[in-house]
């Protein structure tokens, strides 16, 4: 199955089980929520009908990509640095987390020590100086701080 | 009446008042710049601290720090397509792609002189309305109120980035996800399967951060490329002054769109992000181009930063005559009011009428000192759109993470921003378009509240009211002309 057929058929799926939980919401809390899940439904349903049209009309699928042709591992990459950079913040915080992501991201893509290091402490001082001493917000500390 | 008119003038003579207009326009340029803080975020903070200031040095910090607040955070979104407040949401859609061709200059110019020629717009609007602003207010109910939300929803379709049904596709989840937890009316929560942290909905500002930023920190990373494309000079003072001549160019536009922010700011509760992408909406409906906007069209950047800034003069229309705030920015305003020992409501303009009339000076004040300080720094801050992509989709990334914590200081928000943001990416790759998305996300609860309301006292017919007949009518002139217009002209040889 096609990328733009997939994308709306997921969110019909998730769009119908939302109408059937919204079913058993009391009147006036289901409502509103089910008149504009019907007609998302609706447009969702020909959204599909017409992606299918046009599969059937055009033989190749090489437009029908998520990513631009050649991209895929590069994307596959940039999830891997999505998915560290949660999980350094989750547990070193904003602080320490943000700067050590952003100094193993930016060696890692060939920058110099020096550059890195600027980089890095200009962060420090924007997170540190801006954030908690300016403006009193106490930042995350992660779950190795807290 | 000139005499308080006077008296709000001559009070910016004063050095101190002078002085904490000045800070109070720094602060709020560094609070639009950073994602995730607002002009909202400073006024709640900086409430607390004018307790026993006189009134009029309070207002000028508040005032100063508020007012200017949008502008700096259309920097961030025309550079980095990351909107410092959700209110700058509308103005990424063509001011980013200006960066992207390496008109950052031009595109930053138009920002700079709409914002500042706007807020002088609502502003002088506010002091000439001072007179007749009771009825005015009142004739609009809930019914007017849900019909001017379904018209900003149904401009969804004319943003929507490929088709109008992906448009307005992409619009009903946004309205749908903002169904999601603790229902006012009922007390009743939805879809919030158990999860605690849905259990008070998304916040606006993890959303905003990861519909916009997310995908552009996503797309940096894996192109390495900076944000423009165009290596061109950064914003020389020709480019920026080229992008002030586009305002005056384009004057007729501005008027119009100035009006629809002060008039959006004026009915209270649909504030700033509504004002900006009806404008957006209206500017895109009426031009000969419309296949232009959302690929760097001067209007698009024109429209939204003349509404956005016009809005704050009209928002002060209902706080200051009649104690109704029109957003929840004006709520904060109007408890410093009560801090102050001053009693807002219809007795502010009888007893305070100097007061009012210094408060509609200092707003077009720090509207024109802000723009014009940006103004110059700018040709330094443009230079962030040429930095390599590897350095700044990180730092994007942080800047999204410490956005998405400050509002309610939760790391769920972090995760949500992230994951919404991966959402917006592969919407925004398959044609969605992330900014209908958004507008309903905004608009939801409004709407369902307005509907709830209007549906217990007027019945189904309703949207029948007079006023709502007339803008409905308004709203849908402009498709019946273009719909005219293309059956009044020949069909191309071979076409369709």
């Amino acid at each position: 199955m096609k990328v733009k057929i997939l994308l709306p058929a997921v969110f019909l799926l998730i769009i119908l089980s939302l109408i059937i939980t919204t079913w058993g919401y009391p009147e006036k809390a289901r409502l509103f929520p089910l008149l504009v899940a019907f007609p998302v439904a609706l447009f969702l349903a020909i959204d599909i009908f017409r992606e299918m049209l046009a599969k059937a009309k055009v033989s190749s699928g090489a437009e029908d990509q998520l990513f631009p042709a050649g991209t895929l591992v590069k994307h596959l990459e940039a999830a891997a640095w999505l998915l560290t950079f949660a999980c350094i913040i989750y547990v070193g915080g904003l602080l320490a987390g943000a700067s050590l992501f952003l100094l193993l991201y930016l060696k890692k893509h060939g920058e110099k020590w020096l550059t890195t290091l600027i980089y890095v402490i200009a962060i420090i001082v924007l997170l540190y100086g801006v954030f908690e001493r300016v403006f009193g917000i106490p930042l995350y500390r992660g779950i190795l701080f807290e | 009446m000139l005499e308080a008119v006077w008296q709000g003038i001559a009070s910016l003579a004063d050095p101190i008042i002078i002085l904490y207009l000045f800070i109070g326009i720094f602060i709020g340029i560094a609070l639009g710049i950073l994602p995730g803080l607002s002009g909202f975020t400073g006024l709640a903070m900086l409430t607390p601290l004018v307790f026993g200031m006189e009134p009029k040095t309070a207002f000028a910090l508040l005032m100063g720090m508020y007012s200017i607040s949008p502008t700096g955070g259309s920097l961030t979104a025309i550079l980095l397509n990351i909107p410092g407040d959700a209110v700058n949401a509308a103005t990424v859609l063509d001011g980013f792609p200006m960066t992207q061709q390496g008109h950052a200059g031009r595109a930053l110019g138009i920002a700079f002189t709409a914002s500042a020629l706007g807020g002088l717009f609502g502003g002088l609007v506010l002091v000439a309305s001072v007179p007749i602003l009771q009825p005015i207010v009142m004739a609009f109910n809930s019914p007017e109120r849900f019909v001017i939300v379904v018209i900003g929803i149904s401009f969804i379709a004319t943003l929507g980035t490929e088709s109008p049904l992906k448009g307005l596709i992409s619009g009903g989840l946004g309205l749908l996800l903002s169904f999601v937890g603790f229902q006012g009316m009922t007390g009743f929560t939805r879809y919030a399967f158990g999860y605690t942290y849905l259990y008070d909905g998304l916040g606006i500002v993890p959303v905003a951060l990861g519909l916009f930023a997310v995908p552009q920190a996503i797309e940096l990373m894996v192109t390495g490329e900076s944000i423009s494309h165009t290596k061109v000079s950064t914003a020389a003072m020709a480019d920026l002054w080229e992008g002030s001549k586009d305002v005056f160019r384009h004057w007729w536009l501005f008027i119009r769109c100035s009006f629809i922010g002060t008039v959006i700011g004026i009915i209270p509760g649909l504030g700033g992000t509504m004002a900006a992408f009806l404008a957006y909406g209206h500017a895109k409906q009426t031009s000969k181009h419309p296949e232009k906007f959302g690929t760097g069209a001067v209007e698009g950047v024109l429209a939204p930063e003349s509404a956005n800034n016009a809005k704050e003069g009209g928002g002060l229309i209902p706080t200051l005559a009649l104690g109704i705030p029109g957003s929840g920015s004006m709520a904060i305003l109007l408890g410093t009011f009560i801090i102050l020992g001053i009693e807002p409501g219809p007795f502010l303009i009888v007893n305070h009428l100097d007061l009012v009339f210094a408060l509609t000076t200092y707003l077009i004040a720090s509207n024109i000192f802000g723009a014009i300080i940006l103004y110059f720094a700018s040709s330094q801050l443009t230079k962030i759109a040429f930095v390599r992509g590897h350095v700044v989709g990180p730092l994007i990334l942080i800047l999204v993470a410490v956005g998405a914590y400050t509002m309610e200081q939760s790391i769920l928000d972090i995760f949500a921003a992230l994951v919404i943001g991966v959402l917006g990416y592969v919407m925004r790759n398959l044609g969605y378009g992330t900014p209908p998305f958004f507008l309903g996300f905004i608009l939801g609860l409004l709407a369902e509240r307005y509907f709830h309301i209007s549906l217990e006292s007027y019945g189904w017919l309703f949207f029948t009211q007079p006023i709502s007949l007339v803008l409905i009518s308004m709203a849908l002139l402009p498709f019946m002309f273009k719909w005219l217009k293309a059956l009044g002209k020949p069909r191309k040889a071979g076409a369709l």
